[in-house]
């Protein structure tokens, strides 16, 4: 029979766990272990579990979107949790891309560039399908998220400033910058080299962080094993590395590599979303999203109040975007954000100047004007870069497809400004005698009948969003 | 230097074999170290420390000795270290003999530690959503009950005593699956 701890001893077992224990109660702990044995197996097994929860729980978060933790008992405060959400990012086509491995059709190339977020390059830009191989040259980034895909199924998300070269189907070299590696199953063996050494994965994800400048490599292991192999050792079999290990590169060991603490944070592990969900809930406190992840140069930001469900509208003043906590942008405009018919001027526009922008902790705050008490409003927050508001009439032609309440939609906006929509296969008179234009980026559909236009934003050429209606985003159709 | 009885293994076998034998000891060098350094804080590195001086040494292990004492032992000195230098830095730590009185019963726990592994990866399956959020939070990620106070806007003695519930609840339910796996 095993021990049923009393009241002290879970309260000592807990404090040593959480290392809050004073030295007295350490050694009254010290002192029911010596005297019981099942004291001290109990101690045993809840220190022990204590490191297998850390294993099973990070293996477990790998290419999962964490979410934040509810305590049952207690409401939540709306603005940490929305800021909380946000901050761990969801529903990006990105995102839902990943659950599909790209097909990469052309026979010499390696690699392809699957997607991104914030890139920029000092050469000529960069397109989402862009070939990698021995006939393209490196992928250059001076800053922003890249997805390359190779064809062997591995993916990775490389961070700026990086260059990396497609070497084969299943290997590559990093000249410079962050890389973790996805290794789904089938894909083992991806080979990442650089100037000083080399990783041989074994079914895993990593990250690789090279300096530009001078400085060594570090390796580290999210999950799985891999094999780490320092430059002047390329004949050996390399030492293998587990899940939560990292390693430097150093010629002070025997081996080369230094055990160093894993910084996991210092990694990028999933495309992070520009659909960030708000919920609010009454009152003048902003809404507050961490939007670190996504700053990536300055220019202008634009951030799109989308409500999806709930009685009230959502009534906005001013919304700022702050760096370390300092205001650097602010768009100060009435804005109410419902349904269709009471939707108004919930597009803000956000000017970062090139002096005042670095990486760091942004935070977009939105500062609601009426607050009326035990409101409720649901929606999500998208938040775009310049590029999205370049989008001109040639970029928006042709067909949209999306699902809502379990309908396929299909909206197509022709040449001469004219739109058709059709559901489930049959053509709606819906856009009768409706027209189209884009102003500033964003595309208008105007009703004769009516005042209150449905407005399009494109996030890249392949994704439609709606601003004002609660739809998910069109993907582009055949 | 190798033993004889190693030549008639090739150097990528040998260290094939051994690479293997260290990672089957993962979960047993955790929950070893855990006990003596008085849980989860640090594990993950010492245990790392611990892989790497194996590795490294790899041509002292006499193949056909035994590999898991060995391992424990080197863990034992790295463990010895970290309570030097944590108890030179002010932290709370176990006494020496109460230190040999917890590895005598840890190694003697160690040969079962991956069918508790096994079994609290089926418990935490059958954990409640909301619980299991709190535990990633809390183990996935790393966060401090502070920390979690501060992003639900709970108290953290609300958040210490769910912890603490948890971590209960999951220690009878692996005790019960032991049970189901070897009645």
């Amino acid at each position: 029979m095993k021990l049923q701890p009393d009241r002290e001893l879970r309260r000592l077992v807990d404090g040593m766990l959480e290392n809050t224990l004073s030295r007295s109660e350490a050694a009254r702990l010290e002192e029911r272990m010596e005297s019981d044995p099942g004291a001290m197996d109990y101690f045993l097994t809840m220190a022990g579990q204590e490191a297998l929860l850390a294993e099973i729980c990070r293996e477990n978060a790998a290419g999962t979107e964490p979410e934040a933790p509810a305590i049952s008992h207690r409401r939540w405060h709306w603005a940490a949790a929305a800021a909380m959400v946000a901050g761990l990012a969801a529903l990006a086509w990105l995102q839902t891309k990943d659950k599909q491995p790209a097909v990469i059709s052309h026979d010499s190339s390696f690699a392809q560039l699957t997607g991104g977020s914030g890139i920029t390059t000092a050469n000529a830009p960069l397109v989402s399908g862009a070939l990698l191989g021995p006939e393209t040259g490196g992928l250059v980034i001076s800053s922003g998220l890249t997805e390359v895909t190779h064809r062997s199924g591995t993916r990775l998300l490389i961070e700026g400033p990086a260059l990396y070269e497609a070497t084969g189907p299943n290997a590559g070299r990093l000249r410079y910058g962050k890389l973790v590696a996805e290794v789904p199953p089938g894909a083992e063996g991806y080979v990442v080299e650089w100037s000083d050494g080399k990783v041989v994965d074994l079914g895993t994800e990593f990250a690789i962080d090279v300096p530009q400048s001078e400085g060594p490599a570090e390796v580290g292991v999210f999950r799985g094993e891999v094999r780490v192999m320092p430059g002047d050792r390329p004949q050996e079999d390399g030492a293998p590395l587990y899940t939560g290990h990292a390693v430097r590169m150093t010629g002070a060991s025997t081996t080369g590599l230094r055990s160093i603490p894993f910084d996991q944070d210092r990694f990028i592990r999933q495309m992070p979303s520009r659909e960030l969900p708000w919920f609010y809930r009454g009152g003048g406190d902003p809404l507050v999203w961490d939007v670190s992840h996504l700053m990536w140069s300055p220019g202008d930001q634009l951030a799109v109040f989308k409500w999806m469900t709930g009685p009230e509208a959502l009534t906005l003043g001013k919304v700022e975007l702050l760096l370390d906590g300092v205001v650097v942008a602010t768009d100060e405009h009435p804005c109410s954000v419902g349904d269709l018919s009471s939707t108004v001027g919930n597009a803000y526009r956000l000017h970062v100047a090139p002096d005042a922008w670095k990486r760091g902790a942004w935070e977009l705050r939105a500062w609601p004007v009426e607050t009326i008490p035990g409101a409720h409003a649901e929606g999500i927050l998208m938040f775009e870069d310049g590029a999205a508001l370049e989008a001109s009439t040639g970029d928006f032609t042709g067909a949209w497809e999306y699902v809502h309440d379990g309908k396929r939609y299909r909206r197509a906006f022709h040449a001469d400004g004219t739109c058709t929509l059709w559901v489930d296969g049959r053509a709606s008179d819906y856009f009768q005698d409706a027209k189209w234009e884009v102003k500033g980026g964003i595309l208008r559909v105007n009703f004769p009948a009516s005042k209150v236009a449905e407005e399009h934003l494109l996030r890249d050429r392949e994704s439609l969003l709606f601003i004002n209606q609660p739809y998910r985003n069109a993907r582009r159709g055949e | 230097m190798k033993s004889a009885e190693t030549n008639w293994m090739d150097d990528g076998d040998a260290d094939e074999a051994l690479s293997a034998e260290i990672r089957a000891l993962q979960a047993g060098l955790k929950e070893y170290v855990a006990g003596l350094l008085g849980g989860g804080d640090g594990v993950e590195d010492l245990v790392q420390e611990t892989n790497l001086f194996l590795w490294e040494r790899r041509g002292e292990f006499v193949p056909g000795t035994n590999f898991r004492a060995w391992a424990m032992r080197v863990a034992w000195f790295k463990v010895m270290a970290e309570r030097r230098d944590r108890a030179r830095s002010g932290r709370v730590v176990f006494s020496e003999p109460m230190l040999e009185m917890l590895m005598a019963r840890a190694e003697e726990r160690m040969p079962e530690s991956d069918f508790r592994l096994s079994a609290l990866r089926r418990c935490l399956e059958r954990t409640r959503p909301q619980d299991r959020r709190l535990l990633d939070w809390k183990y996935g990620r790393g966060a401090p009950l502070t920390d979690l106070a501060a992003a639900t806007g709970c108290a953290a003695t609300a958040i210490h005593k769910t912890i603490s519930r948890l971590r209960l609840a999951l220690r009878h339910c692996v005790e019960k699956q032991l049970k189901e796996d070897n009645p």
